[in-house]
């Protein structure tokens, strides 16, 4: 015991005559170490919050850089300015947008609150990437030097073209390019003229009938129509289902039970294989489908679609919930396979799929931003396109490209058949009352043996797919392939 | 004007960078001769810094009270620099010349915030620098500092324990008294007596009952503090007690049982008073109650990280947006306008004072003022640790001044006197060992001056000779490194 407190004494000994230039080295140490762990972390910190800290409504750098720089302009892919500043008498600087409405759900608004571009650019558009020396002679000459400029990937004609066609009707347009994941035309009607949003604030935000603000392209949810009939057609093949030697008789209409499944107005398309029942869209087909279908797989075959998780962030963007494609009960089965069920889609999460299905099952990130440049044209800022997941195996995408080629070929969508380019595709009418009134669908990829963009189209009440969301599709290739030849 | 307007801020963060690095490595330097080149440049620096700022915020404002402010500067930083020069000549130059680095950079950035502040600020320096003045007479002349030991407590806990009774209540903290109709903040100038008092206390000898005796003493001073809502300085008393009862027994043990105590009050602290807890919260999460709370270091995080490497020029940030920008977030107001490359110099030569008294206390062999040091140099450095961590979240706010740069005449007093002492012990070294100091520098010991400056400060720590052949029985062979490193 004592030999144990001794050396515990031992421990605790005050040893002074023992070197003091030790306590010295390593005090000095000890506090040049956290000297330079702050610089290092301050280091850190301002390169990761760089751009997040700016959209901070407390903030007050965003309105101190405006007083030192104009805000930059927003380009299109074909070199037209989308959105620029400029200064009014007072001095104040006024944000335009030349185009008003067409653009100002892609390329947003930055008064009020910032959507669109004008949030995810909103620090390079703040910025000035040009030297001091540049600078310095703008200044001398009176003006403010401008922020730095922003390339999107949206394309000028393309989103015009989209915009007259869907002309007063409501509903979304979006195009992307399948192998690099650009956006060229993010579309969603109604829509609101950003130039004077402060104006018109009060009324837009109340405005629950119209609901401009509302991004219809990526956060409007829809019931799919025939559009889920790719998901069906993806569940069967993939629980094994025979795909080639299945055959149904169509008379217009299939009973179960007691429930009852109609053709579009009762049209009966006679006998059809697996590949003509997804082309003339049969119903009563899908349903007969549906209902082979096991309940466990069909729920894990959507959660692995994107289904109940959140889509790549981009805009704000809708998720689906589980509890929608639920198919419990017979009745359930049969809605939910021809896409009339509880389930809701957005428009941006069917041109995800079609994607996948045009590019091998490869899903590339989304993005609007091309680059970001100074004033004198250096690029600070590029995309670089990235896989944003591997959706499908290769099999099932080639699968569904020769299901959706049929309907271009034989089926609903053959209206777009040419000579100029080949699309493949899939059309939806998606009844939302009781009436049969429906929203048409339609979404693809062309051309179709070596794809290049994917479209997705919504018009609301627009009857069927083929006669109101093909059409404009059509004008929207028409427009793609005509300026492609150009070039 | 345009051209110097936009470029001021990259000469500005050049200047300061060039200052940080030359003013570190003045710290390494044993060369007499590159040691006045060093300083030279530094006080070349330093000016070229005041010219530049003051210029760049006189051209924008075109008020003339800028070129006043700046004259009357640059007569200062002269004064500092060369007055005390004159009358010590032995003075320590390089933590003259970190000393104005540091004032400029406050001078800037308050000034650039209030004038009226600024011109406050440079009437206390100016005053207070004066008063230094005597300060390495006393340290030169006065021995009896070393017996005041239960005075220096005495009056220690009488003024805060006073300012806890009468003090006001300003932002929730009882820390500050009125004299005369000027505010005081006594706590800070506390420090030095407890540091003093420390040193008394632990100099000739040491054993258990002094430690306890320091401790019980320790544990009073910051528990008048933690009631005044002072955390800040309680936790550099707490630091100081611990550095400097590890610096006079060199037993490592104590370090880690004073963290092991520190950490075990913290908790208990942390239970016991609200505002603790209301400190902790707001670290951890300033963004839940921004409006309120959390306002003032969100507002700081948004100032470092606007400001980028260059910052965005003066009077073109918003350090204003943060409630007691010019004292407690000084550095956030730097990092902000005057950028990160600045800021992290002013970081820099913080550390740069620090390493030279580190290195003072090196050289000093009597025990008494090299505690006095080293105590002045953990004080100090702990305080720039805590006003810039907190400003950066890296820990809990505590609001403390970064000295010599944080607006507030208590916070530049004690900065300065701290300052003053150091210089006034290195001065008396200088006087007392005459030769034998400077052979130090020349890395020539011939043995006849070596021996007599030995005997001239022949106290109870002797330093053995670098070539060994002197050391002392006392010395545990192997584990004394004697004095290698400072010829090598």
């Amino acid at each position: 015991m004592t030999e144990k407190l001794n050396k515990l004494y031992e421990y605790f000994k005050p040893v002074k005559e023992l070197s003091r230039n030790k306590q010295v080295i390593i005090t000095a140490t000890f506090f040049s170490a956290i000297f330079l762990g702050i610089c290092i972390y301050l280091i850190v910190f301002s390169f990761v919050n760089k751009s997040a800290f700016i959209d901070n409504s407390y903030n007050k750098q965003e309105k101190n850089l405006l007083q030192n720089t104009l805000r930059g302009e927003i380009v299109s892919s074909d070199g037209v300015c989308l959105a620029y500043s400029k200064l009014d008498e007072s001095g104040n600087q006024v944000r335009v947008y030349p185009y008003a409405d067409a653009f100002c759900h892609s390329v947003g608004y930055s008064a009020l609150d910032k959507t669109g571009v004008e949030s995810e650019c909103n620090y390079y558009l703040l910025k000035s990437g040009s030297n001091p020396i540049e600078r310095a002679k703008i200044e001398e000459s009176g003006l403010l030097p401008s922020g730095n400029t922003v390339n999107t990937t949206i394309n000028y004609n393309l989103q015009m073209t989209a915009h007259e066609a869907l002309g007063d009707r409501y509903g979304a347009v979006i195009v992307t390019e399948v192998k690099t994941g650009r956006i060229l035309v993010l579309l969603s009607h109604p829509t609101f003229d950003p130039n004077n949003i402060e104006e018109n604030w009060e009324n837009l935000v109340k405005d629950e009938k119209e609901t401009a603000l509302l991004n219809r392209s990526t956060a409007g949810l829809y019931p799919p129509g025939s559009v889920f009939k790719i998901f069906t057609a993806y569940e069967f093949r993939k629980e094994g289902g025979d795909v080639d030697g299945y055959s149904f008789d169509c008379t217009g209409s299939y009973k179960y039970d007691d429930l009852k499944i109609s053709c579009y107005h009762g049209e009966s398309h006679g006998t059809v294989d697996f590949g003509l029942s997804f082309a003339k869209s049969c119903n009563s087909s899908f349903a007969n489908i549906g209902m082979s279908l096991d309940e466990k797989s069909f729920v894990e075959g959507l959660n692995s679609l994107m289904f109940n998780e959140s889509l790549p962030q981009l805009f704000p963007t809708a998720t689906v919930p589980e509890s929608s494609y639920d198919i419990s009960t017979d009745h359930k089965r049969m809605q939910t396979s021809i896409g009339q069920g509880d389930t809701l889609v957005s428009p941006y999460h069917i041109n995800l799929l079609t994607m996948a299905i045009a590019d091998g099952g490869t899903i590339m990130k989304p993005y609007t931003v091309e680059s970001c440049v100074n004033s004198s044209g250096k690029v600070i800022e590029k995309a670089q396109p990235s896989v944003y997941r591997q959706l499908l195996d290769k099999d099932s995408s080639d699968f569904l490209r020769g299901l959706m080629e049929e309907v271009v070929e034989k089926g609903t969508a053959s209206s777009l058949k040419n000579d100029l380019y080949t699309v493949a595709g899939k059309t939806g009418s998606a009844e939302y009352n009781n009436r049969g009134d429906s929203h048409g669908w339609f979404t693809g990829y062309a051309p179709a043996d070596d794809p290049e963009i994917a479209i997705t189209v919504i018009v609301e009440k627009g009857g069927t797919g083929s006669s109101s969301a093909v059409p404009l599709a059509k004008k929207v290739l028409d427009e793609y392939f005509a300026s492609k030849g150009e070039n | 004007m345009y051209l110097f307007l936009e470029t001021s801020n990259y000469i500005l963060a050049f200047c300061a960078f060039a200052f940080a690095a030359l003013s570190i490595s003045g710290a390494f330097v044993k060369n007499g001769t590159a040691k006045s080149l060093i300083s030279a440049f530094l006080a070349v620096l330093n000016i070229i810094i005041a010219t530049v700022a003051f210029g760049h915020m006189y051209l924008l404002k075109g008020k003339m009270i800028y070129l006043i402010l700046f004259g009357v500067l640059f007569i200062a930083l002269i004064m500092l620099l060369f007055l005390s020069k004159a009358i010590y000549r032995e003075c320590d130059r390089l933590l003259l010349n970190n000393m104005s680095m540091l004032f400029t950079t406050g001078m800037i950035v308050i000034t650039r915030i209030s004038t009226d502040r600024a011109i406050r600020q440079l009437a206390i320096f100016l005053i207070v620098l004066l008063a230094c003045m005597l300060i390495p007479l006393i340290i030169m002349k006065a021995e009896f500092i070393k017996k005041l030991t239960w005075v220096y407590a005495g009056v220690g806990i009488t003024l805060i324990s006073s300012v806890l009774i009468l003090g006001e209540v300003i932002n929730g903290s009882k820390i500050t008294i009125s004299v005369l109709g000027l505010r005081f903040q006594p706590s800070d100038a506390v420090k030095i007596l407890f540091i003093f008092y420390m040193a008394c206390l632990l100099w000739k000898d040491i054993n258990h009952i002094k430690v306890i005796l320091s401790a019980l003493t320790c544990a009073a001073f910051v528990l008048v503090l933690v009631m005044s809502k002072d955390l800040g300085t309680a936790l550099i008393f707490v630091i100081i007690y611990i550095f400097m009862i590890y610096m006079s027994t060199g037993n490592y043990i104590y370090l880690i049982l004073g963290t092991v105590c520190c950490t075990g009050a913290s908790v208990v602290a942390y239970n016991l008073f609200s505002h603790i807890r209301v400190r902790v919260s707001i670290w951890l999460d300033p963004w839940a109650d921004i409006d309120n709370k959390g306002y003032q270091i969100a507002q700081s995080l948004f100032s470092i990280n606007s400001g980028g490497l260059f910052g965005t020029g003066l009077f073109k940030g918003s350090p204003t947006s943060i409630p007691f920008c010019e004292t407690d977030f000084i550095f956030s107001a730097i990092s902000e306008e005057l950028g990160l490359i600045f800021a992290m110099s002013v970081i820099l030569v913080c550390l740069s004072c620090f390493a030279e008294m580190m290195r003072l206390s090196f050289l000093v062999h009597d025990m008494f003022y090299r505690l006095v040091i080293y105590g002045i140099a953990v004080s100090m450095c702990f305080q720039t640790f805590l006003t810039i961590g907190g400003g950066v979240k890296i820990i809990p706010l505590t609001g403390v001044t970064l000295p010599l740069v944080s607006y507030g005449g208590t916070s530049l007093l004690v900065s300065m006197f701290m300052y003053f002492i150091v210089q006034g012990i290195y001065i008396r070294l200088r006087l007392q060992k005459g030769p034998a100091l400077y052979r130090f520098h020349k890395k020539q010991e011939p043995q006849a001056t070596k021996e007599s400056g030995n005997n001239i400060n022949n106290k109870a720590n002797k330093e053995p000779l670098k070539n060994g052949n002197r050391k002392s029985e006392k010395e545990v062979p192997g584990k004394a490194k004697p004095g290698d490193r400072k010829t090598k």
